[in-house]
């Protein structure tokens, strides 16, 4: 990552450390929706941030780095990826929404003890 | 470890030694055949197939037997007839090699003749006496065993095969005696016998240990350079006796020294060791110089042997005593005789068997076997002969006083054996061996016939099944000569053949013992005394043997007998071919005196005859540094006189005490009440049993209450205080198992569920928290990998 810093000297204005920056703060903020709404779809919106987070990381360190656009093709499949993770999550919290009549996450609790 | 090596496999040896084997074989499988096959087979054929095979077995070791005298023994020279066959090494301790071997020289060949001839006639008897007993298989296996272990004893080359068949001797007999075991005589009988066996046996094991000790088995045995093992070569022949005295026999001839339990090598050994020690000797008859030398560098064991002393004895005497308590022990001589009479309980065939053939015999084989050991201590010969004495007029004088029929013959037996003894003592073995076979052939006509009579008698007496032994006892007898005529006589020319009256075998066998005795010089006690107990002894022989003759066959049977039921010949063909067995042996007891022993002086020439010369070669030799003076015409003519006269003063006394016993009842009643205490001494065999009782039961128990007490005393209570201690530790134990234990145990699991508890809160189902958690998983990860993966 160092190795990486110092191969960007030419953009002063724009850098990868904004990049990262922001995408630390996008992973947090989905991080505490993820950890603190009780509300399903609340949760899944907070997995998306992290999840563009992650692939706002991948783009930035490509862009950096010549010649490559790994990181690019990378965060393709991410978008793909939580499409379909949207989809299958959405529809557990359909069926959980079914069963329990609530999509509070501290409602749907079963276990004993 | 012979000086014939070990040859080759032991089923297909060349030469003579493959019939020697066949003679263990043939009886060693027809005992394990009768037993197999004729316990399968008991409900068929009624049961005969048991006593088929065992007489076919018999047959078979005799047939082998007779092969091997006439083709192989009989044709060889006098001095070859030494065959002998090495079958295989047992083991090695340091030079001491023990091997197991067969032998066949004059004497085994007398004791296996005897030994298969009778027994085969026995086993014919057995067959039609023992119909209908259940227990056939069992006894005719152990009959054949029996005499397998007979065989081997005689068969043995050495100490080792010897005392195995020694054993089992003993084991059969017990096992035949206790034949009917659910009588408590019987069992108790075969017991006793077993037991004062054992004392004997003992006594010759550590005789037989003492001996290979002596001859420097402990010095072979740590290596110290006392007794080397080696082969010398004698520059002559060992000494042998030739009538001019002492003389090496001619030629050279290898002798291996050193510790042996092989009877031919150590009597090789001691003939080396009477060589003269000097370089070179002039023989003083004939002048010629003999070089004699041998390496004396190479200490025979014999050397050793001669010269050990144990305290102020010489060691061979303290050998030749523990080897002759074995010899007593199995032989029924004076210490440890009391289990012969009891022995009676067996069956009669085994009575017979027992001592005819085999047993009782072995001893007297024992020590004809070793008669060169003892000829060298003076002290163990007389010994011997004071033993055979004391025997033969205690077992007399028992015999004379018995109301039982097999008990007479019994005692009759101890004071037989009583003589042979005093032959071996006397340094006459050849004679000793003559009687055994002049005794086998009277003794087991007598029981045989026995046998009949007490068959007859138990027919005709009521209230025999409560009491077995009243068919045996000679009041219930009387007036049975013309219900038995065959064996009438048969008895008869036994009672002869056994009194010693003249032309009966007993006769010419008695009379070389007696002259032995009379010319034997190397005693350390006046034979005068030793001769006058014998002269005795013979008329209370002549007088015992007739009374049961006359009490049996003559006289009125008595009243509440039912005489005139008895038909003759009620057991159909078994009789007739029981009576033909006894009326063969009584031709026997008559005629093997005079067959193999016609003396000397009759004929005129004054050369051993018959038997005696055949055994000639065994014992030549045994007496060194020592000419053997020639018995005088008139000490032998005043013996035969003697011994006639005696036994036929013994015959009158009885004809005119029994021949009509009511007549001289009261007569005899008034005598025997006046001497009742000398009855009572004489009816229990001078009180052997007391004191048996007296020196070894009593003190044993006397022991074992101490023991007992010992046992209570000190041992239970330490065993008590023991237990006690035990429980109190187990208290203090169990408190610490309650409270350290257990607690440790609760703890664990207490933690356990706590933890468990405290876990569960964690599985709360709240999503959050789950989230927080992997969150806080990969963080600690990351950081992780940061300081680890740099």
């Amino acid at each position: 990552m160092t190795a990486a810093l110092a191969a960007a000297p030419a953009l002063a204005s724009i850098g990868l450390g904004h990049f990262l920056v922001l995408s630390a703060v996008m992973f947090t903020l989905g991080l505490i929706t993820a950890a603190t709404r009780r509300s399903a779809v609340a949760i899944l919106m907070g997995v998306e941030l992290i999840l563009n987070a992650a692939a706002l990381n991948f783009v930035a360190f490509s862009h950096f780095s010549r010649g490559a656009i790994t990181g690019q093709v990378f965060a393709v499949f991410v978008v793909v990826l939580a499409a379909a993770e949207a989809t299958v999550a959405l529809a557990i919290v359909l069926a959980v929404f079914r069963g329990f009549r609530t999509v509070d996450v501290t409602d749907v609790s079963t276990l004993k003890g | 470890m012979g000086s014939i090596p070990y040859s080759g496999g032991w089923l297909t040896p060349p030469g003579i030694d493959a019939p020697l084997v066949w003679l263990l074989l043939f009886p060693l499988l027809g005992a394990l055949a009768t037993a197999v096959l004729g316990s399968l087979s008991a409900r068929r054929f009624s049961g005969r197939v048991a006593p088929a095979l065992a007489v076919a077995a018999m047959l078979a070791t005799l047939a082998t037997a007779l092969v091997i005298f006439f083709t192989d023994v009989l044709p060889a020279g006098e001095r070859e007839r030494i065959f002998r066959q090495p079958l295989f090494p047992l083991f090695a301790m340091g030079g001491i090699r023990v091997s197991f071997g067969l032998v066949m020289d004059p004497l085994s060949t007398v004791m296996v003749l005897l030994v298969t001839a009778l027994g085969t006639l026995i086993h014919l008897y057995a067959a039609f006496y023992m119909e209908g007993d259940q227990g056939r298989p069992r006894f005719f296996a152990f009959l054949n065993l029996f005499v397998f272990s007979m065989l081997l004893l005689v068969l043995a080359d050495g100490f080792v095969p010897l005392f195995f068949g020694w054993e089992a001797v003993g084991a059969c007999s017990y096992f035949l005696i206790g034949f009917w075991y659910r009588r408590a005589a019987a069992a108790d009988a075969a017991t006793k016998a077993f037991v004062v066996n054992r004392v004997g046996d003992a006594a010759l094991l550590v005789g037989i240990s003492m001996l290979l000790w002596g001859m420097g088995g402990v010095e072979m045995m740590t290596g110290s350079a006392a007794g080397q093992l080696g082969t010398v070569l004698t520059r002559t022949g060992p000494m042998v006796e030739t009538g001019e005295g002492l003389q090496p026999t001619p030629g050279r001839q290898k002798v291996p020294v050193g510790p042996t339990l092989d009877f031919h090598e150590l009597r090789d050994q001691l003939r080396l060791e009477m060589l003269p020690r000097a370089g070179v000797t002039t023989n003083p008859i004939s002048g010629a110089t003999v070089d004699a030398a041998h390496d004396v560098h190479f200490r025979p064991g014999a050397y050793l042997l001669n010269r050990k002393r144990v305290g102020h004895m010489p060691f061979l005497f303290v050998v030749c005593a523990l080897l002759l308590l074995g010899a007593a022990g199995k032989s029924a001589q004076l210490p440890l005789f009391a289990w012969l009479p009891d022995a009676m309980a067996g069956p009669t065939p085994v009575s017979a068997l027992i001592h005819a053939a085999t047993l009782v015999t072995a001893g007297v084989y024992l020590l004809a076997r070793l008669s060169f050991l003892f000829a060298l201590s003076q002290g163990a010969l007389t010994l011997v002969a004071v033993i055979g004495t004391l025997t033969a007029l205690v077992g007399a004088t028992a015999a004379l006083v018995q109301n039982d029929l097999k008990r007479v013959l019994a005692y009759s037996t101890v004071s037989q054996l009583g003589y042979m003894f005093v032959a071996l003592g006397a340094g006459a073995a050849g004679a000793g061996v003559f009687h055994v076979v002049t005794h086998g052939f009277f003794k087991a006509c007598l029981f045989l016939a026995a046998g009949l009579i007490v068959h007859v008698v138990a027919a005709t007496t009521p209230g025999v099944e409560e009491r077995p032994d009243l068919a045996q006892d000679l009041r219930q007898m009387g007036g049975l000569a013309p219900a038995l005529p065959a064996t009438r006589w048969a008895y008869f020319a036994a009672c002869a053949a056994l009194a010693g009256l003249p032309f009966a075998s007993g006769f010419f066998s008695k009379d070389l013992i007696l002259t032995a005795l009379a010319t034997c010089d190397r005693l350390s006690i006046s034979t005068p005394l030793l001769l006058a107990a014998l002269g005795v002894t013979s008329f209370l022989t002549s007088l015992y043997a007739f009374r049961s003759y006359y009490l049996i066959f003559f006289g009125r049977p008595p009243r509440d007998r039912a005489h005139a039921a008895h038909p003759a010949g009620h057991r159909g063909s078994g009789e007739a071919v029981m009576t033909a067995v006894v009326v063969l042996l009584a031709l026997g007891a008559i005629a093997v005196g005079p067959l193999l022993g016609w003396p000397g002086n009759w004929s005129g020439s004054h050369g051993e005859s018959g038997l005696l010369r055949f055994l000639g070669p065994m014992f030549q030799g045994d007496w060194p540094r020592r000419d053997t003076p020639q018995t005088s015409a008139a000490v032998e003519w005043g013996m035969q006189l003697g011994g006639a006269l005696v036994a036929f003063l013994g015959w009158a006394v009885a004809r005119a005490l029994y021949r009509d016993a009511e007549a001289t009842a009261p007569a005899r009643r008034r005598l025997a009440e006046r001497y009742a205490f000398v009855e009572r001494l004489f009816a229990t065999g001078w009180q052997a049993d007391r004191a048996y009782h007296l020196l070894a039961v009593a003190p044993v128990r006397a022991l074992s209450r101490a023991a007992v007490w010992l046992d209570r005393a000190l041992v239970d209570r330490a065993v008590n205080a023991v237990a006690a201690l035990g429980l109190r530790l187990g208290w203090l134990a169990g408190l610490f198992d309650k409270h350290a234990v257990d607690g440790v145990v609760g703890g664990v699991s207490e933690a356990a569920l706590a933890a468990g508890r405290r876990g569960a809160r964690l599985q709360n189902g709240r999503i959050n928290s789950y989230v927080l958690g992997i969150a806080a998983g990969i963080a600690a990860l990351v950081v992780l990998a940061y300081f680890l993966g740099s």
